[in-house]
């Protein structure tokens, strides 16, 4: 007779629970005889073996026996609820430590998330690329592109669809005109190509017709009161084309989700800025788009083999050479965009990683304080375990115990986190810059949390469980003492040793971010930011009446002078042109940043002077002819004094009448460029189109009224303005909210490992709390003491401090690698961080201290 | 107390657990239903029932003798319970109540 599979019976005695073994078993061989008989042995025992893989049921599974049993279940809730109310202070303590930990770790992962999704909500975005202007020579990429690139592509290739769009702030409306920064035009295909929500119009067609506007919600909402407003009709007047037009609105789509990387209010139809610009279009160089392409799958290296060739072709041999494009794929542009020029994104890869790690270093922090406090109290229930063991639970059922405990214990923590960041969400998102929210969360997210709250729960229960499970109650005697650790000593201070080291490295850390972001902050710029206001002059209609706004504003008492220019503080040098010169050998060339400026501009921002002189007239003899450069630009051309020379600056020979001192007028991010100053008459691209009114602050509010006054006179644009030493530190924004982020978390990450350390010496203390008495008693004093405590802490500490010195070394080094302008890394912030951790370990301590020697020794001593 | 409420296969087995009169385990339950109504169903599922219906009272279990052709392994033999019998008489009248309520016509044109 032949037996049924052995594998088939051993699956059946690990899916089937002892009391149903018997009766499965018994049933199926019954089977499989009759099968033998009626099919033959091979086909009985592959029926076998399929009824044994189908007899698994929940009521029978041996693991699910266990926790059928709900007294078992009362019992370790009731035991975990005991043993957290008796001992409450380091119940709270654990709960604490482990409820801030995953508070914070679901904030990281909210940021994270929140990063990662940016753009996923356009559907299309697996076969879009952006366009960048490339030099294939020094690698320099650039997000604006003219509107040649994108169409020298799609004629070339004929398979790709091709998606342009471009900034041109307009006014929009007749009688209280907006006026609108985020106004795009943009091509046809832009509903194809990005999946915006159209409330109203056809996506396919509303932007092909002349003068058709396609408005967000918020806008129409703005505009109209009501967010349908199709077919309505609007004056839109265009700033940079000084061009009006009646344009009728043939579609009204849904606010850009904040986690799009492409902002707008309204587009207007591509045929229009064809029409307005249609000389400038034709050049190359006349970069205002954004280039989208759309390619079918795996035909991009075919388009970038024939790149080259394509560039030569249209710009000749030369030019190809340092011109062409690169394409980054679609959804890399929100993180993966550092260090290409223009990019308006704010995400960074590097951010993630960094808070990610950050978020794993504190979730290690609350787990090891966890892990650290239960082994250390595993005394406490020695008496438990013990009586549990004599009536029979075996290794396994001790395990399963203190897990089950440990899974409670952070399942509640859990929920508290969840809720405490529930509750203090909007301070945090206020205080950190940022604007996360947990209403996005999907179920699925949810049950993802819920079930990682549970893993965590095991895997911290787990170390513990098994160290009290392998505790033996009896073989030395039953004094509590002895068991007073679990883990073994080198275990427990390489956990403590793990927090110390992290601490250390994020507060130095810390430290370092500030100051690097302080150091931005007050670095001596080479000219007087304080109480500039600024004011932009768009509508080129006015710009031609600057010199008269300028005259009158100057007549106002408390203003201390005015000047205009054609860029901003800080700039963004949109204007670049060639400089050439010959030195000795040969013809050289180089770029140079023009800024129109007018006679008082460097009076009024106090930029001083080298050589030279500054411009005498408005306009006349120093208009154009004559030049004011930086010394940046006179140590590029390197032939000593220019004042007097003459140099080509944009192909026209130019009189140098002046040289001023370097200064930083673009934020600290880039290096000081060479710079040409001119004076313009209005209507060129580098006329002046901003006001700098230096005043004074004490009579601000007053001022503002007439300066608005005044305003008005001229024309019908809303009046804004800001000040030039606030531009500037919004500049450093992104540091700012950096250093806030890190500073952040590493608060938490000091509490909780002070909670933790708080726990630990509390428990160090009381249970050599004989052995301090009887010190106490034979004449030891508080020094003493400390030292016989503090040993241990502090041998793990300088460990600790000799590997946190050259990993924050080594990580901000690399940090700081980023900045042109940085702080010196030096010792003093690391030693600062670790007084500061050294500082609080000895606090901590020398309180437990005091509270445990100030006990009577001889009640101490004499209970047992 | 679990709900006393029967399915529709709890009812059928426990009916077959009431005809086997005492004899019944996982294969005879399992044959006779084929026997009977000619419906094929696993030996695990008619386990679960028999255990659900255990649970819920209506029938108990005892250990049969081994024997040899069970590879040595003893049966688990069910029978009903009065419990199980009230259920039954009450299912039956409840059944014959509604019959009676049926009209008729819908029979001669159905």
């Amino acid at each position: 007779m032949a037996n049924p599979p052995k594998w088939a019976l051993f699956f059946l005695k690990k899916t089937c629970s002892e009391e149903f073994l018997d009766e499965l078993e018994g049933d199926l061989m019954e089977l499989y005889e009759r099968d033998i008989m009626k099919f033959g042995i091979r086909k009985a025992r592959r029926r076998f073996m399929t009824r044994a893989l189908f007899s698994p049921r929940w009521y029978r599974l041996p693991f699910f026996q266990y926790f059928q049993s709900s007294a078992m279940w009362k019992n370790h809730f009731k035991m975990a609820y005991r043993h957290a109310f008796r001992h409450k202070l380091s119940s709270a303590i654990n709960l604490s430590g482990l409820i801030l930990g995953i508070a914070a770790v679901f904030y990281i992962g909210l940021f994270i998330k929140d990063q990662l999704s940016f753009d996923k909500m356009h559907l299309e975005g697996e076969h879009i690329y952006r366009v960048l202007r490339s030099n294939p020579v020094n690698d320099k990429k650039t997000v604006v592109t003219s509107s040649q690139h994108g169409q020298s592509l799609s004629e070339t290739f004929p398979f790709i669809s091709v998606c342009r769009f471009g900034n041109d702030p307009v006014k929009m409306g007749d009688k209280h005109p907006l006026l609108i920064d985020e106004f795009y035009w943009a091509d046809s295909t832009f509903f194809d190509f990005f999946s915006f929500k159209m409330i109203q119009g056809n996506p396919e067609t509303c932007l092909k017709e002349l003068n058709s506007l396609v408005i967000t919600r918020s806008l129409s909402e703005q505009l109209f009161g009501t967010a349908t407003s199709l077919d309505k009709v609007l004056k839109v007047k265009v700033y940079d084309g000084d061009q009006e037009y009646q344009m009728r609105i043939s579609g009204v789509i849904e606010d850009p989700p904040k986690n799009s990387h492409i902002q707008f209010r309204a587009l207007g139809a591509m045929a229009n800025a064809e029409e307005l610009y249609s000389k400038l279009i034709k050049s190359w160089g006349f970069s205002w788009l954004r280039t989208y392409i759309k390619v079918p799958e795996n035909r991009l290296p075919e388009i970038k083999a024939a790149l080259p060739d394509l560039m030569a072709d249209r710009l000749g041999p030369e030019m190809g050479r340092t011109n062409s494009m690169a394409f980054q794929a679609f959804y890399d542009i929100h993180l993966h965009s550092r260090g290409i020029q223009r990019s308006s994104t704010a995400g960074d890869i590097r951010f993630l990683y960094i808070f990610g790690a950050i978020g794993l270093l504190i979730l290690f922090i609350s787990i090891s304080n966890y892990i650290n406090l239960t082994t250390a109290r595993a005394s406490m229930r020695a008496k438990e375990v013990s009586v549990r063991k004599v009536l029979g639970t075996k290794k396994l059922g001790i395990i399963r115990q203190f897990i089950i405990e440990s899974v409670v214990l952070t399942g509640c923590a859990g929920i508290a986190a969840v809720l405490l960041m529930m509750l203090s969400i909007t301070r945090l998102n206020a205080f950190l810059e940022l604007d996360l929210s947990y209403y996005d969360l999907s179920p699925g997210d949810w049950l993802f949390i819920f079930l990682s709250i549970i893993a965590l729960g095991i895997i911290t229960g787990l170390l513990p469980s098994i160290s009290i499970a392998k505790l033996n109650f009896f073989s030395k005697g039953n004094s509590a003492i002895q068991f007073k650790t679990g883990l073994n000593t080198l275990t427990r201070k390489m956990f403590l040793g793990f927090q110390y080291l992290i601490t250390l490295v994020l507060v130095a850390s810390a430290l370092i971010v500030f100051q690097q972001y302080s150091y931005l902050k007050n670095f001596d710029l080479g000219f007087d930011t304080s109480q500039l206001m600024h004011i932009p002059v768009n509508d080129r209609f006015l710009q031609k009446k600057l010199h008269v706004i300028q005259k009158e504003l100057a007549q106002l008492p408390g203003i201390l002078g005015v000047t205009t220019t054609s860029e901003d503080l800080p700039s963004e040098h949109n204007n670049t042109w060639g400089l050439n010169w010959a030195d000795s050998l040969e013809e050289r060339t180089s770029n140079i940043e023009i800024v129109g400026v007018d006679k008082n501009y460097f009076e009024l921002t106090g930029i001083d002077f080298v050589s030279g002189r500054n411009f005498t007239s408005d306009f006349a003899i120093d208009s154009a002819g004559s030049v004011i450069i930086n010394e940046k630009a006179q140590n590029i051309i390197g032939l000593g004094e220019l004042e007097g020379q003459y140099i080509n600056i944009g192909g026209r020979n130019r009189k140098v009448i002046g040289v001023v001192k370097d200064h930083h007028n673009t934020s600290l991010h880039s290096q000081i460029r060479p710079i040409a100053f001119f004076i313009f008459p209005p209507g060129t691209r580098v006329s002046p189109d901003n006001i700098l009114i230096k005043l004074e602050v004490e009579q601000l509010s007053g001022l503002t009224t007439e300066i608005e006054k005044i305003w008005k006179k001229f024309t019908a644009d809303p009046l804004t303005f800001n000040f030039v030493d606030e531009a500037f530190s919004e500049a450093y924004q992104r540091e700012r909210r950096f250093s806030k982020l890190v500073s952040c978390f590493t608060v938490i990450a000091i509490i909780i490992s002070l909670i933790g350390l708080f726990g630990l010496i509390s428990f160090t203390t009381q249970s050599k709390i004989k052995e301090l008495s009887i010190r106490r008693i034979l004449g030891a004093t508080d020094f003493n003491l400390m030292k016989v405590l503090g040993w241990e802490f502090i041998s793990v500490y300088f460990v600790a401090i000799v590997i946190a010195v050259p990993l924050t070394f080594y990580l901000m080094q690399a940090w700081l690698a980023n900045y042109a302008y940085r702080i010196q890394l030096n010792g003093q912030y690391l030693f600062l961080s670790a007084i500061i951790c050294f500082s609080i370990s000895m606090i901590v301590l020398f309180y437990h201290l005091q509270k445990t020697t100030r006990q009577n020794p001889g009640e101490v001593l004499s209970t047992e | 107390m679990k709900g006393t409420h029967l399915g529709e296969f709890e009812e059928l087995v426990l009916l077959i657990v009431g005809i086997l009169d005492g004899t019944a385990y996982g294969v005879n339950v399992m044959d006779e239903i084929d026997k009977q109504i000619n419906r094929k169903v696993s030996v695990s599922s008619i386990h679960t029932t028999l255990s659900r219906l255990e649970k819920k009272g209506f029938i108990e279990s005892y250990n049969g003798p081994a024997s040899p052709v069970r590879g040595g392994r003893s049966k688990r033999l069910y029978r009903i319970r009065s419990e199980g019998q009230k259920a039954l008489e009450l299912i039956r009248q409840q059944r014959e109540q509604l019959w009676r309520l049926l009209p008729k016509i819908s029979f001669q044109y159905g």
